[in-house]
């Protein structure tokens, strides 16, 4: 599988592979989790969005006009359903569907940041940027690396202005970290942790 | 990418991200899962119109929110009511006529059925993700409707 193209992933996929359809969710899925949290969505909301994103393709299965921009086509439709998400405003908190049982078990991500100080400021700090900085930086972050052309679609931004705007972002992002009073040159400078990517 | 592994903040953010964030594993799973969806043969209604995205500023959270879906010759106009966290549908299939509709969501599907005006409601469907899968009366192939979340 995993020297297959993105667009024989999904041709398979259409006609009922179940192992190419893993394939597809294996690499994209860490792209359409960074959107709704790139828009500071909850765990549960987030999930809503990644879900609704992945029936989406689902439907659209041998429908896509441009298979090669899976991840581009992924991650704008989660940023329309983010948007949505917004829109619904002050809904009710409802239980999550029990097939999606986020509340339950998982630490949030402030939980599992908490143990390490370094962390828990630059976590503080991306939290402070501006809302399309978060979306941009998470949807960097994303493993496997994204194409500036999901990025791009991630927020509705032209491709051209995905670097500078990388740039600025990072440059608010080492303020904050600065305003935290964090010394930001010994950051980088200590070597990687045990259990690092 | 090429230069972004080479700035010391992004990578130290990255590696943040990657231990305090990641998808979490029940997301993944559901997302496989989701392939169980896949309809053989049946035609999409795409959302064309939804209320909650048609106006700006000011927006009266009580109003019931409504979904047009059209495609393969049909419309589908649903209203979605909140009742506690469940939500109500109602709706019609235009051109009018009889049908059996399947509410499809992640945990389950409920099944009713559209008068001879194409008339139909749902009561108790859960938040969350749904479809509706439309069989019209006398045809062959279902057609179903793009998933949303309500």
């Amino acid at each position: 599988m995993l020297e297959l193209s993105t667009s024989e992933l999904l041709e398979r996929a259409a006609v009922g592979d179940s192992g190419a359809w893993d394939e597809i969710v294996s690499r994209y899925s860490g792209l359409v989790w960074s959107v709704p949290r790139g828009f500071a969505l909850s765990m549960a909301d987030a999930a809503d969005v990644s879900q609704t994103t992945w029936l989406r393709l689902v439907e659209h299965l041998g429908r896509l006009r441009e298979p090669e921009h899976l991840g581009g086509w992924l991650a704008t439709t989660a940023r329309h359903e983010c948007l949505r998400t917004l829109r619904k405003g002050g809904r009710e908190v409802v239980p999550f569907d029990a097939d999606i049982d986020i509340e339950s078990g998982e630490p949030t991500p402030e939980a599992v940041v908490l143990h390490d100080e370094r962390d828990r400021l630059v976590w503080l700090s991306l939290g402070e940027i501006p809302q399309r900085c978060q979306v941009l930086l998470r949807a960097l972050s994303t493993s496997p690396p994204p194409s500036y052309d999901e990025v791009s679609a991630a927020l509705g931004m032209p491709i051209g202005s995905i670097g500078p705007t990388r740039a600025r972002c990072l440059d608010h992002l080492k303020k904050r970290l600065q305003a935290h009073e964090i010394d930001t040159r010994q950051v980088n400078t200590t070597p990687p942790r045990e259990g690092g990517a | 990418m090429s230069e972004p592994a080479t700035d010391p903040i992004f990578a130290t953010l990255s590696n943040m991200i990657d231990r305090a964030d990641p998808v979490p594993q029940a997301v993944v799973d559901a997302a496989r899962a989701a392939y169980t969806w896949r309809t053989i043969d049946a035609e999409l209604a795409e959302l064309t119109a939804d209320s909650l995205m048609a106006t700006s500023g000011v927006r009266s959270t009580s109003a019931p929110r409504l979904l047009t879906f059209e495609g393969a010759g049909i419309e589908v106009e649903v209203e979605v009511a909140h009742t506690g966290s469940t939500r109500h549908l109602s709706g019609q299939v235009v051109p009018m006529g009889p049908a059996q509709i399947t509410v499809r969501w992640s945990g389950g599907t409920q099944e009713t059925t559209a008068d001879e005006l194409g008339r139909f409601a749902v009561d108790r469907v859960p938040a969350g993700s749904v479809s509706l899968a439309i069989l019209r009366t006398g045809a062959d192939q279902p057609i179903v409707t793009s998933w949303i979340s309500i």
